[in-house]
């Protein structure tokens, strides 16, 4: 069975391998590089960063990509591992040999699960490593597409990712229609998931600012939000419309003075950079269930339908 | 003694309200190469996966090699199946579907099996998808034939091969047949190729069975009865009567004989295998029809 898996999957292994490989040179090089640059500038004051960045807009592109990595794993890992069998009805071949369905797919599966942790372990290892420059820089590792690339998270979206491929081409049994679910399954759950739950895995702290003063971000702190309160601390909806008591001012600055002095400052919410291991923990565990439930229900599917 | 190959009870298969197989009851001897015929649609590729164990009875019983099928090595062990599609890995080659039979058969015999496909000089090392079909039917079915099954299903592997290749399937299978402990039930339309290879016949059609002996007995059993135009009801009463061609001067009437005797003025004659399957196959479509 492992020699059958492995005959099958090890063109897959060698085209994820280089890709990582390759990937792996580019974040040796230019992660070196970065922080050979930040040892020298480290110590001039304020302009901390500054350049630095820009000079490392390729790499950084690069890495921002694999935000991407997960789901590519679902389809051509996740998906293609049951549509490509079905399709060409490789499936009957292997399930009137001497080997029971049930073994056949939980190797497939361990096989497959394990190649998708130690891809998407290399590729999220790499990134992580590449970005400490940045994140002793700027520290913006919480926030959100940072987040969601480097450490636990990534591992876990693709675990999820390439069971949704699985559980759709179990279902569905056809390629296409299983990688337009897995694609589009898989942004809308990350999207929803990100934009509407990941705020609320603990309650936000916040803090206030004068109506023009610069709104100072917490060190490593992830920014939620932020919104206008008006003098008696009701959210200003849309944009600021002029109070009647500031009409009367004759300049943009006057106009700013009076504004303020009526009480309406800005406040922010945030999570403090203390809570980044929990949440990736829990988003982690989020995205591990839900590969769990996929991965349940597509094997439900492919041990009980009739072949 | 040791269990028939295949025996059925009362199976039947519905699809949604379908009924693709209905209350199928039929035995298949041991060491016998059994032809499945019918129509399309009768219900063929529905029976063969169910003996494999591939989809569920919807009613009744079946036992394939003395086993009921289920997800159990040694029920996969036992029974061989060849599907349709002549289903194998594009990419892989002959030689990469041995090392996959020996890895997931306990009983592989590869050197039987490497040497079934040199005798039909398949290139090991080339591709599937770069052998021609009659290779591809080769390489499946000795991949079926090297696991050592005690019962072998094959459906309908030789519809799409030219006629030459059909006699090497086909030479093949019957070697097989009589050097080893194995029962084949191969369904196809080619009823000359059946005619000349198979000793057993199952027929079906429109889900239903009709047929199921021994060809010769089935074979002795039918004859054709000719006379000037007459009734066919005294006919009727003592033997079973499949098909009746009636024009104005002549009535020509295909019976499979009773013990009863035939009344004078019938002249008998003997009937070939092809003849029989049609007045079956034709029976049941007309009837469908005036059912209609």
């Amino acid at each position: 069975m492992t020699w059958v898996l492995w005959r099958q999957h090890r063109t897959q292994v060698a085209v994820l391998g280089a890709i990582l490989a390759v990937f792996a040179v580019l974040m040796a090089i230019t992660g070196n590089q970065m922080a050979h640059d930040y040892e020298a500038i480290r110590h001039c004051g304020d302009c901390r960063g500054f350049g630095l960045t820009r000079s490392y807009n390729l790499p950084r592109t690069v890495v921002n990509l694999s935000v991407g990595v997960p789901v590519l794993l679902g389809v051509f890992l996740g998906a293609a591992m049951m549509a490509r069998e079905v399709e060409q009805a490789t499936n009957v071949l292997a399930w009137t040999q001497s080997v029971t369905r049930r073994r056949w797919l939980a190797t497939k599966l361990g096989t497959v699960l394990l190649i998708t942790v130690a891809i998407a372990g290399g590729m999220a290892a790499l990134v992580t490593w590449w970005s400490r420059t940045m994140n002793s820089l700027q520290d913006y590792r919480f926030e959100a597409l940072q987040f969601d690339i480097q450490n636990l998270s990534p591992v876990a979206y693709s675990l999820f990712a390439v069971a949704l491929g699985f559980a759709a081409a179990a279902i569905l049994r056809r390629m296409l229609p299983a990688v337009g679910v897995t694609v589009g399954g898989f942004f809308a759950v990350r999207l929803f998931i990100e934009l509407s739950v990941r705020p609320h895995y603990a309650a936000t702290r916040h803090a206030t600012f004068a109506l023009f003063a610069p709104t100072v971000r917490p060190r490593g702190a992830w920014m939620v939000g932020t919104k206008l309160l008006d003098g008696n601390g009701d959210v200003v909806r849309g944009p600021l419309r002029m109070p009647a008591a500031c009409r009367a001012a004759v300049d943009r600055l006057s106009a700013d003075q009076c504004v303020s002095k009526l009480g309406y400052k800005v406040v922010s919410s945030f999570h403090p950079a203390d809570r980044y291991w929990p949440f990736q923990l829990i988003e982690a565990g989020i995205f591990v269930a839900l590969a769990a439930l996929l991965v349940a229900v597509g094997a439900m599917v492919v041990l009980r339908r009739d072949a | 003694m040791t269990a028939l190959p295949i025996t059925t009870t009362g199976l039947g298969k519905r699809f949604g309200r379908t009924w693709a197989l209905r209350d199928c009851t039929f035995e298949v001897p041991e060491h016998s190469l059994c032809a499945l015929v019918g129509g399309n649609g009768a219900g063929k590729t529905t029976l063969l996966r169910m003996l494999a164990g591939l989809s569920r009875p919807t009613t009744g019983e079946l036992e394939v090699a003395g086993r009921r099928p289920a997800d159990d090595p040694a029920f996969l062990a036992d029974v061989g199946f060849l599907a349709q599609e002549i289903p194998l890995y594009r990419r892989w080659t002959a030689e990469d579907h041995l090392a996959f039979g020996a890895h997931l058969n306990p009983r592989w015999d590869g050197a039987a099996t490497r040497d079934r496909l040199r005798r039909v000089n398949i290139p090991l090392e080339r591709r599937i998808e770069a052998l021609s079909g009659g290779m591809r039917a080769q390489v499946a079915l000795a991949l079926a034939l090297g696991k050592r099954p005690r019962v072998l299903l094959l459906d309908e592997p030789v519809a799409a091969l030219d006629p030459l290749a059909r006699r090497d399937f086909l030479g093949t299978l019957t070697a097989a047949v009589a050097d080893e402990d194995l029962t084949v039930l191969l369904s196809s339309h080619l009823l000359a190729d059946l005619e000349r290879v198979c000793d057993h016949l199952v027929l079906l059609s429109a889900g239903h069975l009709h047929l199921c002996a021994d060809i010769e007995e089935i074979v002795a059993a039918h004859k054709v009865l000719t006379a000037p135009a007459r009734e066919t009801a005294a006919l009727e009463r003592d033997h079973h009567v499949i098909h009746v061609d009636r024009t104005p001067r002549q009535v020509s009437v295909l019976a499979r004989m009773g013990i009863g005797p035939i009344e004078d003025g019938w002249h008998v004659e003997d009937v070939g295998l092809e003849e029989i399957v049609l007045a079956y196959l034709g029976r049941t479509e007309s009837r469908e029809v005036a059912s209609r």
